[in-house]
This record gives C-alpha cells, sequence and structure tokens, in this order.
C-alpha cells in the first residue's frame, strides 16, 4: 500500500488530479509499471460511479423546495399588507366594530373622538399585525419543523414494519413494491418502519410482507393514530 | 458531471443573499443531484435523501452567509446534507460495527488485469458490490473516488484519522474486488454446469 | 379511558437519580406478563460513576420481587446497547407491562435525548446522532405499542466532563436530558428538572432513588402522580433543593404500583 500513490489515484479516478499530481503519476508509473493495473481499476470504479450518478434525477426534491420558496413569497407578501387583512379580519368580526368602540370609548372614558380613533386604530392594527401572524403561522411549511423533531405518526392506512438486519435495500424495496407500500416514517435506530399501502386490503399486504421473510415485525395500524 | 468553479459558486451565492431565485434554481441545478448521490450512495434511503437535499439547498437560501468559505463549497454542503440525513434517519445500525475488521483473506491478491475487465464491464454487478459494503466504506468510496477528496478531508467529515480513512479504503477495495470475483466464479460454475 | 385494572396504551417515563421503576399491575384472571430490561453504564474511561451498576442491581431484585422477568446488562457498548433496545422493542409486544431502566450518562441535544454507551468519544454534533442510543426515540416506540403499558426510566441526569470543554460545534448538545413531551396516556418522572443535572451521589445508589424505593416499600398503592409527588418531597428535603424531581402527566384513569385485591388504587394517608 502506497499511500501517496493510492490517494493521487483515486483522484485520478475522479478527475481531480492537478497538473504537478499528473505529473507525479506519469513519473512514478515509469517507475512502477505494475501499478498501472491499480490505476485503471480506480479509473473503472470512478466511471462506475459516474454512470450510475448520471442516472439520477437531476433535480431530486425541487417540487418540495419550489413549495417552500413559493409559501415563503406568499408570507412575505402578505406581512407587507397587514392593513388590507386587518381590514378583513375587521369586517368579518361584524359590521360596526368602529362604530361599537367608538361609542364604548365616548361612553366610558370620556375621551376627546380623535384621541378616541387613535386607540381604534392601535386596537384594529394590533388586531392586524395578530391575525397577521396568525396566518403565517398557517401558512408557513411545516416540513422545516418536522425535520428537526421526532417523526409524528402518518395519517392513513399504515404498516408498522422491521426489516431483518440482513436485509439489502434492494431486498426491501422489493418487499415494498410487491405490496405496492411506501415508507412515510422511520427506521430510526429501533429500525421500524412505518409503510403506507397505496391501494387494496391492508392485512392481506401485511400477511404477503410476513411470507415474504424479509420482516421480524409487521402490524397493521388501519387508520392510523 | 460539472463542477463548478469557486467564483462562480460566490457569484451565485451572493445572488441568492439579495433573494435572487433564478440563482438559486441555478444552484440547485448544480449540486442538488450530486448531493442526492452522496445521500444514497451513504444511507440507501432514497425517499428521505431527496427531503434532505430539499432542506439543504433550502438551508443554503435561508442562510447563504453560513458557508464561511473555510473549504469548498460541496465540501460545505455535503457535510450540510450528512449532518441532516443523520438527523433525520437516527439510524439504527452502529456507526463502527466490524468495519475495520481485518479479513486476512482480502490481504493476498494484487489487483490483475481480470480485476480491471470486471469493474470496466459489469456495472450492475459493481453497483451490487458496492451496496454490500458497510455505509462507512460506502461513504469513503464515495467521497474519494466520487468527489475526489483527500484523505484528510474525509477524516474530517468523518471525525477520523487519516489513516482509518486509508485503511477503510483499502479494504473497500479489496471486498469490491473479492466481490466481483466471486461473481464471476458464481457465472462461471453455472455456465460450466449447463455445458 | 384508562383504570387502574387496564393497563393498556399509557407509558410511565421516570428520569431518576438511580430511580425504581414503579409501575401497575393489573387484576386479573391471569397473572400478567410484565418484562422489565436494565441497563447501567459506568466504566466511562473519561467519567467513570460510581452509582449505575449498583443501582441496576438494586433495581432488578426489586423487580423480580415484584414479579419482573428482568435482563439486566453492565457497561453496554453502542452496538449492544442499540441492538438490545431494540430487541425488547420487538420481542415484548404481547407484555402487560414493558419496562426500560437506565442508569449511566446522558444528554440532551435539538430536543433529543440520548443515552451514552461506554467506549465511545463524543467530539461533535455528528458523534451524538452516531454514538448514543436514542432515548426519545426507544420511549416513542414503546408507546407506539398498542398492547400493555410501558415503564421508562432514565438515570441519566449526569455530569459529564464534555460539558467543560465544550467547542462550537457542540453548541446544540447540553448538559441534562430534555423534558420528553408525553405521548397520550403518559406519566413522565423525572430525577431532576429539565436540563439539570443530578450528581453520581456519595452513597451506594443515588439519592432519588433512595426516596424512590423507600415510597415503592411504604405507599406503592398510591396513584402515580401522588406517588411521585411524596418521592419529590423526599428528595428536596434531603438536598435542600438542590435537586428537585419533576413529573409531567396526561395519564387518563389511575395507574399505581400494587393495585389492592379490587385492582384500586389507595389513598393518601
Amino acid at each position: 500500500m502506497n499511500m501517496q500513490f493510492d490517494e493521487i489515484s483515486r483522484k485520478a479516478a475522479a478527475g481531480t488530479l492537478s497538473d504537478e499530481e499528473r505529473e507525479w503519476l506519469a513519473n512514478h508509473l515509469r517507475e512502477h509499471p505494475e501499478r498501472r493495473a491499480d490505476l485503471e481499476w480506480d479509473a473503472a470504479l470512478g466511471a462506475r460511479l459516474e454512470e450510475k450518478i448520471a442516472a439520477l434525477p437531476a433535480m431530486p426534491g425541487w417540487e418540495r423546495t419550489e413549495r417552500a420558496l413559493q409559501a415563503e413569497q406568499a408570507a412575505s407578501e402578505a406581512q407587507a399588507a397587514p392593513p388590507a387583512v386587518s381590514t378583513k379580519r375587521a369586517a368579518k368580526r361584524g359590521p360596526g366594530l368602529l362604530d361599537r368602540l367608538s361609542d364604548w370609548f365616548a361612553s366610558s372614558l370620556g375621551f376627546a373622538f380623535d384621541a378616541q380613533m387613535a386607540a381604534v386604530a392601535l386596537v384594529l392594527v394590533q388586531a392586524g399585525l395578530i391575525g397577521v401572524l396568525a396566518w403565517q403561522y398557517e401558512a408557513r411549511d411545516d416540513s422545516a419543523i418536522r425535520a428537526g423533531t421526532a417523526d409524528p405518526t402518518p395519517r392513513g392506512p399504515l404498516l408498522r414494519v422491521s426489516f431483518r438486519q440482513d436485509v439489502r435495500e434492494s431486498e426491501l424495496r422489493r418487499a415494498l413494491a410487491d405490496i405496492g407500500g411506501e415508507i412515510v416514517g422511520g427506521p430510526g435506530q429501533i429500525g421500524v418502519y412505518m409503510v403506507r399501502v397505496r391501494e387494496g386490503d391492508l392485512r392481506a399486504a401485511a400477511q404477503r410482507l410476513r411470507a415474504g421473510g424479509t420482516t421480524e415485525l409487521v402490524e397493521v395500524l388501519g387508520n392510523g393514530r | 458531471m460539472q463542477k463548478p468553479g469557486p467564483a462562480e459558486i460566490e457569484a451565485l451565492l451572493r445572488r441568492v443573499a439579495n433573494r435572487d431565485q433564478a440563482a438559486f434554481r441555478a444552484l440547485y441545478e448544480l449540486f442538488a443531484r450530486r448531493v442526492f448521490a452522496f445521500l444514497v450512495h451513504r444511507f440507501q434511503n432514497e425517499s428521505l435523501a431527496e427531503e434532505v437535499v430539499s432542506d439543504t439547498l433550502l438551508h443554503v437560501w435561508k442562510s447563504p452567509e453560513s458557508f464561511r468559505g473555510e473549504s469548498a463549497f460541496s465540501t460545505w454542503l455535503l457535510g450540510v446534507a450528512r449532518f441532516k440525513m443523520l438527523e433525520r434517519m437516527r439510524q439504527h445500525k452502529p456507526a463502527s460495527e466490524d468495519v475495520d475488521e481485518i479479513d486476512e483473506n482480502l490481504l493476498v491478491a494484487e489487483t490483475g488485469p481480470e480485476d480491471v475487465a470486471a469493474m470496466r464491464e459489469r456495472s450492475e454487478g459493481v453497483r451490487e458490490c458496492l451496496e454490500l459494503l458497510p455505509a462507512e466504506q460506502r461513504e469513503c468510496i464515495h467521497l474519494a473516488y466520487y468527489e475526489g477528496w483527500t484523505l484528510d478531508e474525509i477524516g474530517a467529515q468523518m471525525s477520523l484519522k487519516k489513516e482509518t480513512i486509508g485503511t477503510r479504503l483499502f479494504y473497500a477495495r479489496k471486498k469490491i474486488q473479492a466481490c466481483l470475483a466471486a461473481l464471476l466464479a458464481r457465472e462461471r460454475g453455472l455456465v460450466e454446469g449447463l455445458t | 379511558m384508562r383504570v387502574a385494572r387496564l393497563l393498556a396504551g399509557f407509558v410511565v417515563r421516570t428520569f431518576a437519580g438511580c430511580a425504581m421503576a414503579v409501575v401497575a399491575v393489573a387484576a386479573g384472571a391471569q397473572a400478567p406478563s410484565r418484562v422489565a430490561l436494565l441497563i447501567g453504564n459506568a466504566a466511562y474511561p473519561d467519567a467513570p460513576l460510581r452509582n449505575p451498576l449498583n443501582d441496576v442491581r438494586e433495581v432488578a431484585a426489586s423487580l423480580r420481587a415484584l414479579g419482573f422477568s428482568v435482563t439486566a446488562h453492565e457497561n453496554l457498548k453502542l452496538g449492544e446497547m442499540r441492538e438490545t433496545l431494540r430487541k425488547f422493542v420487538l420481542g415484548s409486544r404481547s407484555a402487560d407491562v414493558r419496562l426500560v431502566y437506565y442508569a449511566g450518562h446522558g444528554l440532551q441535544m435539538r430536543g433529543h435525548s440520548y443515552l451514552l454507551p461506554v467506549g465511545v468519544r463524543i467530539e461533535s454534533e455528528t458523534d451524538v446522532l452516531e454514538r448514543t442510543a436514542d432515548a426519545t426515540e426507544l420511549v416513542e416506540q414503546l408507546s407506539a405499542i398498542e398492547k400493555g403499558a410501558n415503564v421508562v426510566i432514565i438515570d441519566a441526569c449526569r455530569v459529564h466532563p464534555m460539558f467543560s470543554t465544550r467547542t462550537r460545534k457542540m453548541w446544540a448538545v447540553k448538559r441534562g436530558l430534555s423534558g420528553l413531551a408525553a405521548p397520550s396516556g403518559t406519566v413522565v418522572a423525572f430525577s431532576t428538572r429539565p436540563g439539570q443535572v443530578a450528581r453520581d451521589g456519595d452513597g451506594d445508589i443515588s439519592v432519588y432513588t433512595r426516596h424512590l424505593t423507600r415510597s415503592l416499600r411504604q405507599a406503592p398503592e398510591l396513584p402515580v402522580e401522588v406517588f411521585f409527588k411524596r418521592v419529590r418531597a423526599g428528595v428536596v428535603a434531603e438536598t435542600g433543593s438542590k435537586q428537585v424531581p419533576w413529573e409531567s402527566s396526561d395519564l387518563s384513569g389511575e395507574l399505581c404500583f400494587r393495585p389492592d385485591a379490587k385492582g384500586q388504587c389507595g389513598r393518601a394517608p
């Protein structure tokens, strides 16, 4: 094992050699022609990895990202127009709110009309602000909240599944494809997946999964928790 | 795959800081698949990897200044993605399960022309053999052979000494060779059985 | 609606300094199946602990006296610990009562609690994710089991030397354990407030364990909320309020550690 050669050979495979490294490699191979096989092997592995990766989707996760961007944009537009929101909310509370407030101020506090209106305006702006903040909370993409917290149990017809430790991902995916299932939660450290079965009988799907021999646990959740 | 230079990335990040969505999309086009490839190769969970790619790039959108230029952008980005993926997965496999176990049988064979031929010709076999590696070895292989990281860089990512990374790469390589050789031997056996 | 007679679907979690397990037993025609997994980690090279192994042995003896089928482990490494917890979660689903007890080091990060196996070094947030056992997830998974009751006792509010050399890499890692949010039908009890730590103690077992076991001997028939209040009073008095046990409960119905012949809990004296 020659660490320098090994590292440069791998960089050659990744296409990240500097000019100096290229020169070093050429000299090294002249002195050690037996290392050419290792170089070629590494290059071939690099090429296989390139191939594999080139076959992957070009923009994975873009739809989700775009939705988040749109939600953010909509939220900031709403925040830029609080008077419109507060007017709507004031209207929603019922006609004559301003009148009622003005009457209340006039009857109970004895303020001048202008001062009353200023006080009312303040209340409405505050209500509008609260309204905007509440709206923003609802509109916010809470996938970011979920990302940092424990997975909430998804809804819908679900199986709780734990696969055997020696099962490879390809076998796992075949088993899921066989029952029309998709992973919607887990695995975590305990290794329990939540699997949604897209269509068909949940119990029959559970039985097929058990019969496949890849699982240690299959439980039916019915309509979720 | 196109790997942009630092100047291009810096320009895009400046525009992202000014809320330029077109620049963000360009950044996404340049890096999303690369991040996805790393996560899928390491963690073997495509649906989760897709979400984490989105989360990682959205992190750049929200806080472009969090990349401080102390490393290459791709290095930083993969580190963020890796951490987010680990958080999401909270994996049930122990981190260092037999990864550095020494198998005497693997130490013997030098790389020969047959190994090279197998690696060049057997795409599906290579794919399967890569999947059989422990996650930490897969990660080392990906970062070294696809991203071109040095042992020091991989060691920093995985909090391991460069010598340990070197050893892991050595054994990963030998395991892939042994796996491909076994695959060929099986095929030969099948063919001989038929004739 | 949960009543002392039924043990379906609730979780009691006690984060205790060397705590004793507390659980209610269903009265019924058949003796309920009660299983317990105990883990005590003490042999940390950088921060060895004195009490956990004694705690585990004490708890094991008490649980066996209560009729539990007990499996106890000491000084588990990472792989052993995760696999032990995993097997327990998967293998005990038909039990009426499941109990997990852990004594050792623990920490919290980003709202999750993690238990430290022996033989690992934690120097970054990534290490926390890769080299610990996730207590939050363990409780979630146990809570998700439809049959039976769960008791998770974690005595892990201990000082770990990593906190004396914190770097920017570790900013999200905090002392103590997160106050785990209780799933429905759950009682959560801690040996001290979330985010605070408890000392290993001077005796053979911790202050909290001593008061917990005392209450278990003297008043196991109390409904758990009252029971833990009694324990808290004892710990607060002995430590001069330096350690204040803490619980949260959304349990519906009554739960006690030893119901009477009619399956009901007793009343506070």
